[in-house]
């Protein structure tokens, strides 16, 4: 029952509020609440067969630098993050200028600040044995960027690690959601 | 020289020398540039 229209008078039954109780868009799926000065996060499991693509949300979290970013790998059951065949490609721009920069990479790149970092990053296709990819348009203390790219391995992924490509992160969490499929 | 600690889901410890060496093989820096947007 995806949709249902009720009327006025209607008595909501428990079996329509459980429905639509499990029915959202938008499913959360997993979380971490970041530690201090670590240097990477591996949620795991929290991509499946029930889910096909996946938000990511990141909240008030701290990069030990203002000047990195954040890299995502995609790990395999066994947990051994997939470090190969990453593609992307976007651009950016700073705060101090309208010159619109492109760049492209062999990494799944977003945003990280040095303070309070908050963002959201969409990956599809990670759980099913075929390619994935991600896409993401975030906002740092420098810079404000739009990525996407794809991972070219045609294999099943059930975690996501993440990882500063220089110094830690400190304090805040990290959510998985997954879009309902029907 | 005492390596990062990594978090998996909430359990956070110190990398082993084996994940410290793969992780410096990576281009991970203690504190760096930014690898984006240089």
């Amino acid at each position: 029952m995806a949709i249902k229209t009720f009327t006025t008078g209607e008595v909501l039954t428990a079996s329509d509020t459980n429905t639509y109780l499990a029915n959202s868009g938008l499913v959360y799926v997993a979380s971490a609440n970041v530690g201090s000065g670590v240097s990477s996060v591996t949620i795991t499991n929290c991509f499946n067969t029930t889910y096909d693509a996946y938000e990511v949300v990141f909240s008030n979290v701290d990069g030990s630098t203002g000047t990195s970013a954040l890299i995502l790998q995609l790990v395999d059951s066994g947990g051994t993050p997939a470090t190969t065949n990453y593609k992307s490609t976007g651009f950016y721009m700073t705060y101090v200028s309208t010159t619109l920069n492109g760049i492209n990479g062999t990494a799944w790149e977003a945003s990280l600040s040095a303070s309070n970092f908050g963002g959201k990053i969409s990956i599809f296709n990670p759980f099913l044995a075929v390619a994935s990819y991600y896409n993401s348009t975030t906002a740092d203390d420098t810079y404000f960027r739009v990525f996407g790219g794809i991972h070219t391995t045609a294999s099943s992924y059930v975690s996501l690690k993440i990882a500063p490509n220089s110094g830690t992160l400190t304090g805040g969490n990290i959510v998985v959601y997954g879009y309902r499929k029907a | 020289m005492t390596r990062p600690n990594i978090q998996i889901d909430d359990e956070v410890r110190e990398m082993t020398e084996e994940e410290y060496e793969a992780l410096l093989a990576s281009g991970w820096t203690e504190e760096g540039t930014n690898g984006l947007a240089g």
